[in-house]
């Protein structure tokens, strides 16, 4: 075999049920064509994963995968994707995730690694280079994060890194994380309840034998080149020492964070969740691999009643559900909270959701006191905060219900509940009522409401969108004028950062204005790594087979366009308070921008199948075939629930 | 023949005036500004070896935030580098360590060792290491950069100041 540079050229198979490990090769045509993360993964659940399975049995198929510039100099590429179909939508599930995992399993020498079955003990995964092994987990079983991650590493050795879920994986929550070295999460869509269902507890990396870069000095060159240009960047000193909760005071002043479940933007006490605030419990600054940023913090509480406590965060986007959704300003819980969340591998977003929908249940008295097993679920109280994140990860009383995520309890408790849940194809984010550029981007999200698939920064920017879109006016928020230009350039932008892998927050979809110059910095460092000539039509064509197939993957498990449709709240509803007071967003003009939405992708707008020509062109055929045969479709209701839970 | 050139090495030794070494900027402290991004070692090894691989760096950041988390560690980052203090050259059995005239750094001539390792086991900063590639052991440690124009990578790549070249003599 000739020498493989940037990928290493190989993946992992385990057979958990037959206690199988195998090594695969990646040929040459099949790397071109998936680029790397998020395009391998994809192809994978595409090919493996049957219509219709339960994504908690034991034929869902969990995908671990870098891309060609992870464990590499190149500035911030140390991530990996986590894939799997979702327990909480039943769709598709991924979840990009920093740290120094992706780098490690790029070192001991894969590209991905595939993980089929489930293994009847608890079980880990042992990974130095070539010799790989599936391990006893039973003394690790019921840890949580922070204790299992340390054990493990006391067992293998201290340079080894530890991927691992603590037990509201284990108790398959089903928007449970994976905790990487108990620092950084894959937090979105479930992954942790994934591994849980798989009895697989951690994954275990030590690897010795590096990345090969086919033009090393041209390599370093370039790299150096986007590592100086990172550091003289405006954001580069604010972000480097407050992270995203850098964003805490603009985007709740500009009013596109809400509190109280989106009822209201009058929150007293705001101030205190403000990103300078959380410098004074900041001890150490950190990065993931082979980022200059240092955007992530090491936080310690010294005093109060939650004194000694330790975690890495928090991030805006912890803050804004675990304090602004709840309605919760004292700080020292949201820390608390952020500390209880990673320990027992727990999405800190979806955790805030089910948090502040439970919160307007009971003030609404759809539930009561007594269904609530006795908590005082009312607006702002930590102490019950705490309380139900704990009962969720154990599921335990009215926890194992909110434990089903926002949209699934919603489901269980009755529509009056679920007209509450903010959801797009049952995963929920910040509010979609500021502009339609936003709502139509988290519509399209493959994976559900979601700022990280495609958030439309390009918006009041004329300057980018004429650089980028050949038109200035596509930038005014109000009017609904060619945002689903914006939005698929966005998404596809963001594929290629998953594939590469290269973080989001190196100003690739945030932050500064963005230029033509983002692909060819791509271009030149890919061809540099790899050795193999890149254009940027080739890699525009490979986001857009990826995001393609993504949304023949989610059709093919039922979603069809009745799916794009506003949840109540936000098609209802006006925005109460703030900047945005009476706005909505109208169901009618964003159908209207999904039809140019679906035109510009190449997919049906009456029934969002990608279309056979579409496909044909992304070199995609085999794809058609299969979603003209599953024709007609049982119509996506999310995914399916515990017996315990159909009365 | 190898008396000879061992005798010519001492002898040029002795003309060096000024030695250098990697170490932190403000000494011990300056760990405190280490971010864990591992960008030092992967331009060490990408210099010396043509591959991103942290295993085969001359400089070491030991990763413990999780055990900090957990409070079974007291230090999150800790940085390895050779101090070029040369204690390890008697302790090697067939002379492969010596003084390196251009940059004053201690080297190791990999087609004189014989993969023994006791100058691992003699090292008093743990700041040598060693990877195993096909059955051959390579030996890893700074070197300096070879004396390179723009100086050692790793000082260049450190996105947080930490790093710095010193004088020792």
């Amino acid at each position: 075999m000739p020498e493989v540079y940037g990928w290493t050229g190989k993946r992992l198979r385990v057979d958990l049920k037959n206690k199988k490990i195998t090594i695969e090769p990646l040929v040459t045509r099949f790397r071109k064509k998936w680029l790397g993360g998020r395009g391998f993964n994809m192809k994978v659940l595409w090919d493996e994963i049957k219509p219709g399975i339960d994504p908690l049995g034991e034929d869902n198929v969990l995908c671990f995968g870098v891309g060609p510039l992870a464990g590499t100099l190149a500035s911030t590429s140390g991530r990996f994707n986590v894939s799997a179909k979702s327990p909480l939508t039943g769709l598709i599930g991924d979840s990009n995730c920093g740290g120094h995992f992706g780098a490690a399993l790029k070192g001991a020498g894969y590209d991905q690694i595939i993980i089929t079955g489930r293994s009847e003990e608890p079980v880990y995964l042992l990974i130095k280079n070539g010799r790989v092994e599936i391990r006893d987990a039973r003394p690790f079983w019921g840890k949580n994060v922070y204790k299992a991650t340390v054990s493990l590493k006391e067992d293998i050795g201290a340079q080894s890194m530890v991927v691992c879920i603590g037990t509201a994986g284990e108790n398959l929550v089903r928007f449970a994380n994976i905790m990487a070295e108990g620092c950084n999460a894959a937090g979105r869509t479930g992954m942790g309840a994934v591994m849980g269902s798989k009895n697989l507890k951690a994954i275990a990396v030590k690897g010795t034998r590096g990345v090969k870069i086919a033009e090393p000095e041209k390599f370093e060159k370039l790299a150096k080149h986007r590592f100086d240009e990172l550091r003289s960047e405006a954001f580069y000193k604010a972000f480097s020492m407050y992270g995203t909760t850098v964003l805490n005071n603009p985007e709740w002043s500009s009013s596109l964070s809400q509190c109280k479940n989106f009822q209201s933007w009058n929150l007293p006490g705001i101030d205190k969740l403000s990103g300078h605030n959380t410098l004074r419990y900041v001890s150490r600054l950190k990065s993931c691999t082979a980022c200059p940023l240092s955007c992530h913090r090491l936080y310690n509480i010294l005093t109060g009643s939650y004194a000694g406590d330790r975690a890495a965060g928090p991030e805006f986007e912890t803050v804004a559900h675990l304090g602004y959704l709840t309605m919760n300003t004292d700080l020292e819980v949201v820390l608390k909270s952020n500390t209880l969340c990673n320990d027992l591998g727990l999405d800190t977003m979806s955790a805030g959701h089910v948090l502040a929908n439970a919160m307007e249940w009971y003030q609404r008295g759809i539930i009561t006191h007594k269904d609530a097993g006795g908590v005082k679920l009312e607006w702002g109280n930590g102490e019950a905060q705490i309380q139900m994140i704990q009962k969720i990860a154990k599921r335990e009383g009215f926890g194992d219900v909110l434990a089903e995520g926002a949209y699934n309890a919603g489901r269980i408790i009755g529509d009056e509940a679920l007209r509450y849940v903010g959801h797009v194809k049952g995963m929920c984010h910040l509010d979609l009522r500021q502009g339609y550029a936003f709502a139509l981007s988290r519509m399209t999200s493959t994976r559900g409401s979601d700022h990280l698939r495609g958030d439309p920064s390009m918006i009041s920017n004329p300057e980018a969108c004429k650089k980028i879109l050949g038109d200035s006016k596509i930038a005014y928020p109000v009017t609904i004028y060619g945002k689903e230009k914006m939005v698929v350039w966005q998404e596809n932008i963001n594929v290629l950062a998953d594939c590469l892998p290269r973080c989001k927050n190196d100003g690739i979809q945030y932050y500064f204005p963005i230029s033509k110059r983002v692909f060819k910095d791509i271009v030149e460092i890919l061809s540099a790594a790899t050795g193999v000539d890149w254009t940027t039509k080739e890699l525009n064509l490979i986001a857009e087979r990826i995001y393609t197939l993504e949304q023949a993957f989610c059709v093919r498990e039922g979603i069809n366009r009745e799916h794009y449709k506003l949840s109540w709240r936000f098609a209802q509803e006006p925005i109460p308070d703030g900047l945005f007071k009476g706005s909505i967003v109208s169901q009618k003009e964003l159908d209207e921008l999904l039809d140019g939405y679906f035109n510009q992708r190449g997919w049906d707008i009456k029934s969002a199948v990608p279309t056979r020509g579409k496909v044909s062109e992304l070199d995609l055929i085999e794809v058609a075939d299969e979603l003209n045969e599953l024709l007609p479709r049982s119509s996506w209701n999310g995914p399916p629930l515990d017996k315990k839970f159909i009365a | 023949m190898n008396k000879l050139q061992d005798k010519e090495t001492k002898e040029k030794a002795k003309t060096i005036k000024i030695l250098y070494r990697v170490e932190l900027k403000e000494g011990e402290s300056a760990t405190e500004k280490c971010v864990g991004c591992s960008l030092c070692e992967m331009a060490c090894s990408l210099y010396h070896h043509r591959e991103c691989n942290p295993s085969l760096s001359g400089i070491k950041v030991i990763k413990k935030e999780c055990e900090w988390i957990n409070g079974s560690s007291s230090k999150i980052f800790q940085l390895k580098i050779c101090t070029q203090c040369g204690f390890c050259i008697q302790f090697c059995p067939v002379g492969a360590i010596r003084i390196a005239v251009e940059t004053g750094a201690v080297v190791i001539d990999d087609k004189k060792c014989s993969g023994c390792l006791k100058c691992i086991r003699a090292c008093l900063f743990d700041a040598l290491w060693y990877n195993k590639r096909e059955d051959k052991i390579i030996m890893v440690k700074c070197d300096l950069c070879d004396g390179s124009s723009d100086g050692p990578k790793c000082i260049g790549w450190c996105p947080k100041g930490v790093l710095t070249l010193r004088k020792i003599k």
